[in-house]
């Protein structure tokens, strides 16, 4: 069974396109121009470089060479004048913080050498995050060295000192007679204190007396007041409960992708991978019902795509049988597809069995859609159990009505000063905004970049990056945390809370402030004795847990309610003639905040794999009848479309997106922004296509018309240059149920092969493959260490964080898109995306089994191609993170000619730099396709000034100092983070004791929360990597090479029936 | 010293007959018996706080404090300074006002050796005296090294030999024209200098094709050679901005190498102390009783060398103040390792239990501090396949040992010794990552 099972990367290969084929015989799909430059024999004869010239160039060459060598310039060695205590050069720091950039929460741990921040990892103190960390949060150090943030406060774009700006921006606030404050969502209750005495202080009081807060407004940029809203209807709490996913046993999505940007994503990770392990007691089922292809959906047991415009019908037919099932009134609902009927059905079916223990989730911003969902949920009786709405998530706290009021008062021109901060509104509210803020006198940004909005302000106090900057955060209730600098401000730059605490004429500082306030209203919820005991544990652990009152769930004619909405969702009309696009955000590039960050552009996206460029995602088949190109790669680039929604248009390459539902299109949120010194835009700006209602409330969702144009894009995708054709043993992957009948044979068989040695009727009798080696047993299996790795597909959602964790840690270079193009991204760790045809899970509509299985009797590229018609429309996904498999047997190893890569005695193959003089045959010979040739220096050539971070003072001060910067012309890959093994066996040595399991972590499993990477010791027996390589799960990619790799896969395990 | 310069082969051969001169300067003393008890006491009890000069440290500089005060009320308020104050003596209210009410500990000396002190502080005697070079009265050695005169005369004989060849040969020729013509011919054969070596040449081509062989393969091999000494820098000696002394420091001295790099035992880095740890000491070692030491052969004033680090901090030795504007001391790195190369002081000097001295040589000696090792891979691996691991007693080596195979223990222990390289300290990625 599952070696019937076949694998593509790509529509290309899939679709047996012979130019893929083609380009896939070589390990580099370019050619190298040696013809272009020795087969012209006329520019060769041309040239102005005789042979006589060559010698004497040569000869001066080596002169020169010899005499720079016997002077070496002087090196300067200059300590501190007074060294801090705490710092010792060579030795890493460790500080608790909290990254929020309005969206996501993250309380983390930041490394700094040398007072420099250089690595972020999430805090393992938190109970809410575990130490799960994003792609986001890990690259968010590198936007710290950004060159291009603004590096002193501005009037009228003109730079000044801070005293300046007190002093002329103090005059116009006072002149002020209607000042506003627009915000991101402040989690920090400092803040919010602070905001509200600088309110108090420059306008006056309401009726009450009390500090008008009609004049502070928070505004999301990704709106989520559809479930604001609804629960404010239903519960009286117009807030985000706590999703506890770690619960819930039946997960059902429609269209939210909770693992990847909506909502606590980074939350909802750690719950999500607890129910996820086959050898657990229980494995959640997830259905995701959803239209573009989104991370969640590709980790989803069962995945209906299906159009935006039935998520209401879904959510009214489930609602509609469960209260049948439970005895309730139905709701109206118009018709469902049929092609969706039985799986609702069987979804219905789940929900039911498993009551109190699942949790439906919606991504709709409509508020009516939202009321079905909550009286799904409580019917089902998930709230105080899967839903916690005691302890409410402050993440989100946006609400459009307020912002649309906003507006059209700017507009009537009665607002006379704006401060705007922690949000791009010009950027996501478009035109409207940017007229209406031309209207206001004083304008007040506090961006810490020169964004859309602050381009429109008059006034700009850049804010301090968060890593220079005290804070505190309360996102969820009764759990507190703080952020505290890891480094001076690098440029004249001001906290916010700084500078309004100097315009309200508040004594001290802000980190004054926030002591204060936590002493006056954290440190009493707590149990904690005496304050400064309390503060120095609480700086020291980043974060602090309060009590909570539970109480018991209110709800105000919920029945009623979701009546009224589900006639109010069944009489939306559906224009069946457009296509329906679907506006998401990105798992590196969020809602802007990754846009500019090169790191973040260059980490491919989980599922298209597609770096430096968003697009539109379109089913493969109907671009097919439209005669668009599926295939994308160096060779052949996309189709340009245009796009229009209303009366906005914007021109997009389109991408074929298997799973993309049918009459649907895709486009990411955030791009079309300019990064490094680049002078063109990363993508483009999709936020025009946001439709606002008439109270503010955006839909993510619209109809949309395309248009063929002019012309090809080129498209940068790290996948579909390096392909493992057809050989089963790379992923292996059963059900559930086959997999709780124990027997390892039915889903990982021990591989063998047919010995010399014969049975009684003269056949050739199968040994296990551990018997056959060409070596013998590699001595590290026994002695000392060997460093392993195991990595269950189960738990790994494909986020890539680890991606950019490696990334950061190592110094990989940054390419660009030219070079990822061209196959030459760097990353030492990738995370190969598999789609698979054969799975019908639930054997109905339209099945295509037997037609696959008759097609894959048919031998060789033929069987692919026939597996087509079946599911480029509803693939199931694989996410396999690759790294050097550390093989004991490596091919790399045998085939060097310098002996640049070797293997060392703790089973780690050894990538030696000095030594290597770029041969590429360990390349070629891997059988992996995990190792990165340096083909320019990137920190140095100049085709790379505008993209590769390194190549400026600053950006360069966020590279590791305990790992070499590659050069050009040499090999490089993983090391298992050999600088980190290192120093912990030589902590180990120092402190006479055994290296313990957990004292060593590589970049990529510190980054995994949900601990998908387990890096330790195969040698030590108690070690939980060792317990990865026992289980039955365990197997090695292409394991029958025999090259006796250190890392081990778990077999992935859907929750399906067999 | 901006560049360091290779030595070139005559420049060595020039060293290597050079000539030392030595002087020996003996420091004699001449004080009076209790002077010198005197002398001693103050150092033990009083200088940690006082200057025997005018100079305040801590406590006010006691020079002419015998004709300021009188002998009896110096005596109580040395041995008991609160008490005097108590009684409210005027002078001493004073000076207990002026010095910010820090309070002069009571002092355990008795009458006689008050009087000691008292007639040091009057007479301090020659510690002021300029002269040759006096570190704590030990003789030093000083190295002297003219190099233009013996080049000079090297050149010098070197012309004098030429002007011996060629009279040589002009009396070769003449000698040989005056034989042919008392024997009636004319001399044919060659005249000048050039034509007799061609010809000399020319009669011995054996000789000359083995001499070129030997020169050209003589040559290759010097080149070689020479090549493998690019980018090797032993004995790179350069002078530092400030005139630091290790021989002083850490030989005489025999301040712990640790005390001022204390990295060496918790970082990769030994680190080159910042000048606040400087202070710890140097807050009361001014140098104004005005001693020299020799570095790199000269002589150069304490005072002036250790002013440098108040100059650097923005320190006022008068008021005790440090100013707005310190600066760091740019020193000049000795050892210099490639940036390919991770080297971990920790690992040698705590896990692996080496003395410093074992890669830097003795220190304690170089008063210019010097490298002493070539720093090259080849001298790392060979010390990684002598040196034993200091296993004994190490949890962590022992778990090692546990997982040995008993092949592979007899392979590795069959020498008694388990040494670096046999637990992988010849593997590139040990080093180079």
């Amino acid at each position: 069974m599952a070696n019937t099972k076949k694998y593509w990367k790509g529509i290309e290969q899939l679709d047996d396109e012979s130019s893929f084929l083609d380009s896939n015989k070589n390990e580099f799909a370019e050619q190298l121009p040696i013809a272009d430059f020795l087969g012209d024999k006329e520019k060769l004869e041309d040239s102005s470089t005789s042979r006589r010239d060559f010698l004497k160039y040569l000869g001066f060459g080596v002169a020169a060479a010899s005499l720079a060598a016997c002077e070496t310039p002087v090196t300067k060695a200059i300590p501190y004048i007074n060294k801090p205590e705490e710092v010792t050069p060579g030795v890493a720091n460790h500080y608790a913080s909290t990254y929020f950039d309005g969206n996501d929460y993250c309380p983390v741990l930041i490394k700094t050498r040398e007072g420099r921040p250089i690595f972020i990892k999430g805090n393992k103190l938190s109970p809410l995050t575990k130490g799960e960390i994003s792609a986001r949060v890990n690259a968010s150090v590198m936007s710290l060295y950004d060159n291009n943030r603004l590096k002193s406060p501005m009037i009228n774009g003109e730079s000044k000192t801070w005293a300046a700006i007190d002093n002329r921006l103090g005059k116009a606030l006072k002149e002020a007679k209607n000042l506003k404050i627009l915000t991101g969502t402040v989690i920090s209750p400092s803040t919010k204190s602070i905001i509200n005495s600088f309110i108090g202080a420059s306008t006056s009081p309401n009726e009450d007396g009390n500090v008008n807060e009609n004049n502070i407004i928070q505004y999301d940029m990704i709106s989520y007041s559809g479930i604001l809203d609804a629960n404010k209807e239903s519960f009286n709490k117009r807030s985000i409960p706590t999703y506890n996913f770690q619960k819930a046993k039946v997960i059902v999505s429609i269209g939210a992708d909770f693992l990847s940007g909506w909502l606590d994503s980074i939350q909802y990770n750690v719950g999500y991978a607890e129910t996820r392990s086959p050898e657990k007691e229980w494995m959640s089922k997830h259905f995701q019902f959803e239209a573009n292809m989104s991370l969640t959906g590709t980790n989803a047991d069962v995945r209906i795509p299906v159009k935006p415009s039935d998520y209401g019908v879904i959510i009214a037919s489930l609602y509609n049988l469960v209260a049948t099932d439970l005895g309730l009134n139905k709701v109206k609902v118009s018709i469902l597809n049929k092609n969706y009927i039985k799986r609702v059905e069987e979804v219905a079916k789940h929900l039911l069995k498993n009551k109190e223990e699942s949790i439906v989730v919606c991504s709709s911003n409509d508020k009516d859609i939202q009321t079905m969902v909550n009286g799904l949920n409580e019917m089902l009786g998930n709230y105080n159990s899967t839903i916690d709405l005691d302890k409410i998530s402050n993440t989100k706290q946006g609400d459009d009505k307020e912002m649309m009021s906003l507006v059209n008062e700017m507009e009537s021109g009665n607002v006379d000063a704006l401060l705007i901060y922690g949000i791009d509104p010009v950027l996501s509210f478009g035109d409207r905004f940017k007229k209406a803020l031309s209207k206001v006198k004083t304008t007040v940004s506090f961006a810490s970049k020169m964004d859309e909005t602050a381009a429109e302000c008059n006034y700009v106090c850049p804010d301090s990056h968060f890593l220079e900057s005290w804070n505190d955060a309360n996102p969820v209730l009764g759990h507190y945390s703080l952020g505290q600098p890891t480094i001076s401000p690098l440029f004249d730059t001001r906290q916010v809370q700084e500078s309004l605490m100097k315009w309200t004429g508040t004594e001290g500082s802000y980190h004054d402030y926030i002591k204060a306030y936590w002493k006056e209203n954290v440190f009493p919820k707590t149990e904690a004795l005496l304050f400064i005991d309390f503060w120095n544990l609480s700086i020291h652990d980043g974060v602090v847990e309060t009590k909570i009152e539970k109480k018991a769930l209110n709800t105000i004619n919920l029945t009623e309610n979701v009546s009224k909405a589900a006639t109010k969702v069944a009489n939306i009309k559906v224009d069946s003639s457009a296509y329906e696009l679907t506006l998401y955000i990105k798992e590196g590039i969020g809602h802007g905040v990754g846009a500019d960050n090169p790191v973040l552009q260059e980490l491919p996206d989980p599922v298209s794999k597609i770096t430096w460029d968003n697009y539109v995602t379109m089913n493969p088949s109907e671009m097919k009848d439209k005669n668009y190109n599926t295939i994308f790669g160096q060779e052949s680039p996309a189709n340009l479309i245009a796009v229009t929604v209303g009366d906005k248009t914007i021109e997009l390459p389109v991408i074929a997106q298997p799973g993309q539902a049918k009459g649907t299109i895709g486009i990411a949120l955030g791009y079309g922004k300019a990064v490094g010194k680049m002078k063109e835009l990363t993508g483009k700006n999709a936020y025009p296509f946001v439709v606002r209602d008439k109270d503010g409330s955006p839909l993510y969702t619209a109809n949309a018309t395309i248009t063929d144009l002019e012309g090809s894009y080129p498209i940068a995708a790290a996948q579909t240059q390096q392909t493992v054709m057809g050989r089963g043993s790379i992923i292996k992957e059963t059900t559930i149920d086959v997999f709780k009948n124990g027997n390892r044979d039915d889903y990982n068989p021990v591989l063998t092969l047919l010995s010399s040695e014969t049975d009684e009727h003269g056949h050739q009798k199968p040994k296990p493959l551990a018997e056959f080696d060409l070596w013998g047993d590699q001595p590290v299996k026994n002695i000392g260490h060997r460093w392993g790795m195991s990595i269950d597909m189960n738990l790994c959602t494909g986020c890539g964080a680890c991606v950019t964790a490696c990334n950061i840690e190592n110094n990989v270079a940054v390419i660009g898109k030219d070079e990822v193009r061209r196959g030459r991204i760097m990353h030492w760790l990738r995370i190969d995306r598999y789609y698979s045809s054969e799975h019908q899970p639930l054997g109905d509509i339209g099945s295509t089994h037997e037609k696959t299985k008759e097609a894959l009797d048919v031998n060789g590229i033929s069987a692919y191609t026939a597996m087509e018609s079946a599911d480029t429309d509803n693939p199931s996904v694989v996410h396999q993170p690759m790294m050097c498999q550390h093989c004991n047997h490596a091919g790399c190893e045998t085939v060097c000619p310098v002996a640049a890569t070797t293997h060392s005695n703790e089973g780690l193959n050894m990538m030696t730099y000095n030594r290597c003089i770029g041969t590429r045959y360990c390349a070629n010979n891997c059988a992996y396709k995990v190792r990165r040739f340096n083909w320019y220096n990137y920190i140095a050539n100049s085709k790379f000034e505008d993209i590769n971070p390194s190549q400026d003072d600053i950006g360069r001060m966020v590279l590791n100092p305990d790992v070499v910067v590659r050069s050009r012309g040499v090999m490089e890959k993983c090391s298992f983070c050999i600088q980190g093994i290192q120093a912990a066996k030589l902590e180990a040595k120092n402190e006479g004791r055994p290296v313990r399991d957990g004292d060593v972590d590589c970049a990529c499993s510190t980054a995994c929360g949900s601990e998908a990477i387990i890096f330790g010791d195969l040698n030590d027996k108690g070690s939980d990597v060792r317990a990865g390589m026992e289980k039955d799960r365990a197997y090695r990619v292409i394991e029958e090479v025999g090259q006796d790799a250190n890392v081990y896969y778990q077999t992935k395990v859907r929750n399906l029936k067999a | 010293m901006n560049k360091i310069i290779n030595l070139t082969k005559a420049n060595t051969l020039i060293r290597v007959s050079l000539f030392c001169l030595s002087f020996l300067f003996f420091h004699v003393d001449s004080f009076s018996q209790d002077t010198e008890k005197g002398k001693k006491l103050f150092k033990a009890n009083c200088a940690a706080c006082h200057n025997v000069g005018a100079k305040k440290v801590v406590g006010p500089g006691l020079q002419g404090v015998n004709e300021k005060y009188d002998r009896e009320w110096l005596g109580k308020w040395i041995k008991n300074s609160q008490a005097l104050i108590a009684t409210g003596d005027d002078a001493a209210n004073e000076i207990y006002n002026e010095y910010n009410k820090s309070i002069m500990p009571p002092q355990a000396v008795n009458d006689e050796e008050i009087d000691n002190i008292l007639a040091y502080i009057a007479n301090p005697g020659t510690e002021k005296a300029k002269g040759p070079a006096v570190v704590s009265g030990v003789p030093v050695e000083v190295v002297e090294e003219d190099n233009s005169m013996l080049m000079f005369m090297f050149f010098g004989v070197i012309i004098l030999l030429l002007i011996l060849i060629i009279t040589l040969n002009k009396t070769g020729v003449f000698v040989k024209e005056v034989i042919a013509k008392d024997a009636g011919e004319t001399y044919m054969g060659p005249r000048t200098l050039g034509q007799n070596l061609s010809k000399l040449m020319a009669d011995n081509k054996g000789i000359v094709a083995a001499v070129v062989i030997v020169l050209f393969f003589g040559g290759l091999l010097n080149l070689v050679d020479g090549a493998f000494q690019i980018g090797v820098h032993q004995g790179y000696k350069p002078e530092q901005p400030i005139k630091f002394s290790h021989k002083i420091h850490a030989g005489e001295d025999q301040i712990d190498c640790n005390y001022c790099h204390s990295g060496a035992r918790h970082s990769k880095s030994s680190g080159i102390p910042s000048l606040n740890l400087c202070m710890n000491c140097h807050t009361y070692i001014d140098g104004s009783d005005g001693k020299t030491f020799m570095y790199n052969g000269e002589q150069y004033s304490m005072v002036e060398e250790i002013q440098k680090i108040y100059d650097h901090l923005d320190y006022d030795t008068e008021t005790q103040v440090y100013g707005d504007n310190p600066t760091p001391v740019k020193w000049i790195k000795v050892h210099n390792l490639p940036d390919h190369v991770y080297f971990s002081h920790q690992q040698h000097v705590v896990a692996g239990k080496q003395k410093c001295q074992t890669c830097h040589g003795p220190v304690e000696e170089m008063d210019v501090l010097e490298q002493h090792s070539p720093l090259t891979m080849k001298w790392c691996i060979d010390c990684h396949q002598e040196t034993a691991v200091a296993t004994k007693g190490n949890g962590y080596y022992d778990e090692m040992h546990n997982r040995m195979t008993p092949e592979f223990k007899e392979k590795v222990l069959n020498d008694g010794i388990l040494t670096v390289q046999e637990i992988g300290g010849w593997e590139c990625a040990k080093c180079h990552y």
